[in-house]
């Protein structure tokens, strides 16, 4: 069975190497490499100097919005106002000294927005606080599952542009053909089907009957196969559509007639002109689609019982464990908008009139 | 004298969301080496549609094109695919109306020529660049070491489409297709990139193919002329002939309405009433009898097929024989 | 250089326009499935086999399709089938209840942010901004959090809170698109109220584009619906619905898979017909979406046309004779 593991390892692997040779020729994969770097040392000073304007202008946007979603976290979890001392003592009956204790212990004592005040200070120095219900610290409780977390969605998202963007380029060459027409009844079957229900299918056919994957826990890139795949299947459906909607509104513009008139090949035609035009919008979407797999991974967890950042938000939701909730919600925005952020970088880099202008 | 290249007969069929449209429908044209040709005629006529087919440019799955079109004597609808994409850029190169969307947004113009050179020579990409600097330089472009690394939305419009013209001959192709290079950009503009494209062609002996609108810039740049209606060439001959004598009505009236020629005398600038009729299914009659002001009623029973008028000089109409009728 | 060419009276053109048609076969189909369901769930009640919630543990616990249960049944005896119809009547009234509240809200801050500009439309937008910068449904998770009491009501609010900023989003693009076209200008000169000109002139105008995404978001809704109940922050037991009877039946999963695939195929089934209706609405308004007929496929229909032209002109013929 740990063949079977490796083999879908290996074939991910094979999956890559294989999309990196068709998407560039020859000397195109040290021009992808060196292209980064162009950016930063163009061969003149002046455009180098805008790029590192452009940078640091999206980091500073990203500290007001990043306060402004601490105080909506911070609001709108009591917005219902109750005493949180109930989910500290976990429904026990204490004496009124204890609890006078515990809300010293955590401010409870002062009013919100003092609170709020000094769960910001000390969320910007690194530490968020102790959970209600875990008598723990939110950061070591955060640090014991995020890994699972961020592997899951890491393994999904590269599993998901691995086969989305072939596909859609596929679909956008052979559009209107049969192959053009399964993939995309293909497609819209994963869009309509919610992550969880992927997950319990693939758990179903692949853990449960042909038992090739274990159905619950984590460790080892078996446990997190299905899983990832589950997150991964939703994301290609969109993503493949994407591309090859702008696939077929590159294909048809005027830079491409130009490309075919130079007598430029066909398949670079597609592949370098088209595609890297077309990457460009799907990026963008792409960035949005990494964020529903953020919260996608939630239900996956679930669903295969990894103890990844999910299962505790969901219960320090219905426990009203409010440090918890704040710290893995904060958290979870702040790789959000540090996800946004590269998918800038990368927008900059691939399109040069965003870098230059 | 053999021609470079020879349409006969040649149709192209378009699928649009209302129909098949018979775009063109038996388009003879001949084009000798080192000849500018003009063909004219308003839009939709279908003069950047043959342009088009001549590098068979068109969605295939969306056209339709039967007919020969001969280049140095091979029949290049019956060309492979893999054929055309050595022989466009190769030998034939074309040039489009609107440089502004026709580069490649997200590569630098230096790259764009290079590529060129470097799949059609086989050159190394030291010589593929030396070569593109030297044709920014050529097509007037400096400095050349710097517009090689600018990409195409940091040029106006009249730099992007000398761009294109670099391109279009850094293989030194035996002819270049114009198609309307002048059309998108400034009038003071206009004149130099026409003056590029005449020098460049007879420094080069390169034979270019001009699509254009505009009568007068086929006067001033042209050896010989097409003029085309509703999907068929109606006139062609010498430039300097048609100007003298038109024989079809409708070169006639494309002629006269040459701002400049009477305008300067103070008369109105004359018009041709209606429009080019739209090409579902066209019938074989005479596509101008509608706007002609000299129409017979043979003219809607038969198309007239075109009359010799000596020296190279064919028109399609009826009375192209009569003399004096437009006098 | 077509729409020249095109824009002219045509001289051939078959009788029937085949394209920017509404009703294409696949649109039909789905229709008449969402129709079905719709129905189906409404008119929950008078289909139901049983008592949704009603158990019976020892007869029928995760009882397999049979007469008596058409799906089967869960762990607790209730009966699938009529869950399933009970659960959907909650589902799609919830998802109208979250695209009603983002459209409520959604549409009028659009209007007002594309309309004015400015201070207005500066601030309407960071809040929006600061909406979207957390990913897909963890707003509505902390909503829901904050709340303390589950149900469908809360989850609407939550998830409409979600929506909005989408929303608002594209009718703000749509309205700036619109401002600057000429008409806007002559209802000004008209002296016309802002409010006038931006519900009776803008809004009509763009309101197409706004009721693919509004039908999309009605599909989006009922996903996120389904979610939050299956992690139980939604709608909650024994009261029915998709997403929480999908969770239900993981424990049993080798036992009666009916129990979850039975809620998850009802998903998919309304989800991808709503997603083939808003398609087929989007080529509908935006006929330049529809792909062309290949030559032969044309040529054949035209055939196919003509000859039944010319059958009728007999058939009229003989009649006249």
């Amino acid at each position: 069975m740990t063949d079977e593991g490796e083999k879908a390892y290996n074939f991910l692997i094979l999956c890559s190497v294989m999309q990196n040779i068709a998407l560039s020729d020859k000397g195109d994969a040290t021009e992808a490499v060196t292209g980064i770097w162009h950016v930063f040392l163009d061969p003149e000073k002046t455009r180098g100097v805008l790029v590192t304007k452009f940078l640091l202008k999206r980091i500073l946007q990203m500290i007001p919005v990043l306060l402004a979603v601490s105080v909506l976290i911070f609001a709108m979890i009591r917005i219902t106002p109750t005493d949180p001392i109930a989910s500290i003592t976990r429904g026990k009956h204490v004496g009124e000294e204890t609890k006078q204790m515990l809300r010293q212990e955590f401010h409870l004592d002062k009013s919100p927005v003092e609170q709020y005040v000094i769960w910001i200070t000390d969320a910007l120095q690194g530490d968020l606080g102790e959970s209600y219900i875990h008598r723990q610290s939110v950061n070591s409780l955060i640090g014991e599952r995020i890994g699972v977390t961020v592997g899951l969605v890491a393994l999904a998202g590269a599993i998901a542009l691995l086969i989305a963007i072939p596909i859609g380029v596929i679909s956008a060459v052979k559009r209107n053909t049969i192959v053009d027409k399964i993939l995309s009844v293909l497609s819209l079957i994963f869009v309509a089907s919610p992550v969880f229900l992927t997950a319990i299918l693939l758990m179903l056919i692949f853990s449960l009957h042909l038992n090739l994957f274990p159905s619950m826990g984590t460790g080892s890139l078996r446990h997190m196969f299905l899983p990832a795949l589950a997150l991964a299947l939703n994301m290609v459906a969109l993503t493949s559509r994407i591309t090859r909607t702008t696939m077929i509104e590159q294909l048809g513009s005027d830079y491409i007639r130009t490309a075919t008139a130079k007598g430029i090949p066909r398949w670079r035609v597609v592949l370098t002109y088209a595609l890297k035009n077309a990457l460009i919008p799907v990026i963008t979407v792409t960035s949005v689609q990494i964020g529903s797999m953020l919260v996608g991974a939630v239900l996956v967890e679930t669903v295969f019982a990894m103890g990844g950042l999910g299962g505790l938000l969901i219960t320090a939701i219905k426990a009203s464990d409010y440090p918890l909730v704040q710290g893995i919600t904060l958290l979870l925005v702040f790789i959000f908008m540090c996800i946004n952020l590269v998918v800038d970088v990368l927008y900059a880099v691939l399109d040069p009139r965003i870098r230059l202008k | 004298m053999t021609n470079l290249l020879e349409i006969r007969n040649l149709t192209v069929e378009l699928m649009t969301a209302r129909g098949i449209v018979y775009a063109i429908s038996g388009v003879d044209m001949a084009l000798r080496p080192g000849e500018i040709h003009g063909v004219v005629g308003e839009s939709g006529c279908g003069k950047s549609m043959t342009a088009k087919s001549i590098l068979r440019l068109h969605d295939p799955r969306r056209s339709r094109m039967g007919g020969e079109i001969l280049f140095e004597g091979e029949n290049l609808l019956a060309y492979s695919n893999r054929q055309m994409e050595k022989l466009r850029g190769r030998d034939i190169s074309m040039i489009f109306q609107d440089p502004m969307t026709s580069l490649n947004p997200i590569m630098t113009v230096g790259e764009q020529i290079g590529e060129m050179v470097r799949f059609h020579t086989g050159a190394s990409k030291k010589e593929a660049r030396e070569k593109a600097q030297e044709l920014l330089v050529k097509v007037g472009l400096e400095p050349a070491a710097k517009r090689y690394h600018q990409y195409p939305f940091e040029l106006s419009g009249g730099m992007q489409q000398r761009v294109m013209i670099a391109m279009a001959i850094a293989c030194a192709p035996k002819l270049l297709i114009a198609d309307e290079p002048t059309t998108a950009l400034d009038v003071t503009i206009q004149a130099q990139i026409l003056e590029l494209i005449a020098q460049l062609a007879e420094d080069m002996g390169m034979s270019v193919l001009l699509i254009t609108h505009n009568f007068g810039v086929v006067a001033e740049t042209c050896q010989r002329v097409s003029v085309m209606y509703a999907g068929k060439v109606v006139e062609t001959g010498e430039t300097r002939d048609l100007m003298n004598g038109a024989r079809h009505p409708y070169s006639r009236a494309l002629i006269e309405s040459i701002p400049g020629m009477d305008s300067l005398r103070g008369a109105r600038l004359s018009t041709i009433p209606g429009s080019p009729p739209a090409l579902f299914r066209p019938p074989e009659v005479c596509m101008f009898a509608d706007r002609c002001r000299f129409v017979q009623d043979r003219c809607r029973e038969g198309y007239p097929a075109l009359l010799d008028c000596g020296e190279g000089h064919l028109a399609a109409c009826f009375r192209a024989g009569e003399e004096g009728i437009y006098g | 250089m077509f729409t020249a060419l095109t824009g002219h009276k045509a001289l051939f053109r078959s009788k029937k326009p085949h394209y920017g048609k509404l009703f294409t076969p696949t649109v039909v189909i789905s229709m008449a499935v969402l129709l079905f369901i719709v129905v189906g769930c409404v008119f929950a009640p008078l289909f139901a086999t049983h008592d949704p919630n009603v158990q019976d543990v020892i007869g029928s616990s995760l009882a397999l399709p049979s007469a008596q249960h058409w799906l089967g049944a869960d762990n607790t005896g209730r009966d699938i089938f009529s869950r399933l119809l009970y659960g959907g009547r909650t589902i799609l009234m919830g998802a109208m209840g979250v695209v009603a509240f983002s459209a409520l809200v959604g549409i009028p801050l659009g209007l007002v942010a594309g309309y004015y500009g400015g201070r207005i439309d500066g601030v309407i937008m960071r809040i929006c901004d600061v909406i979207l910068s957390f990913p897909s449904l963890l707003l509505a998770f902390i909503f829901v959090a904050g709340t303390q009491s589950r149900g469908i009501g809360n989850a609407i609010i939550a998830l409409g809170i979600v929506y909005v900023p989408m929303l608002t989003r594209l009718v703000r693009s749509l309205t700036m698109v619109e401002k600057n076209k000429i008409y806007v200008s002559a209802c000004v000169s008209l002296g016309y109220s802002d409010l006038r000109i931006m519900y009776r002139h803008i809004l009509p105008n763009c309101i197409s584009t706004v009721l693919v995404q509004l039908t999309l978001d009605v599909a989006y809704a009922i996903l996120d619906l389904a979610a939050l109940s299956f992690l139980g922050l939604g709608i909650q037991p024994p009261q029915a619905d998709w997403g929480n009877m999908l969770n239900d039946g993981r424990a049993f999963l080798l036992r009666n898979p009916y129990i979850s695939l039975a809620p998850g195929g009802a998903i998919v089934l309304t989800v991808v017909s709503i997603n083939i209706l808003s398609d087929g609405l989007h080529q509908y308004l935006d006929p330049a979406q529809t792909e062309l007929p290949t030559f032969k496929k044309y040529e054949r229909r035209a055939n196919r046309e003509a000859k039944r032209e010319a059958r009728k002109a007999k058939a009229k013929g003989g009649v006249s004779l």
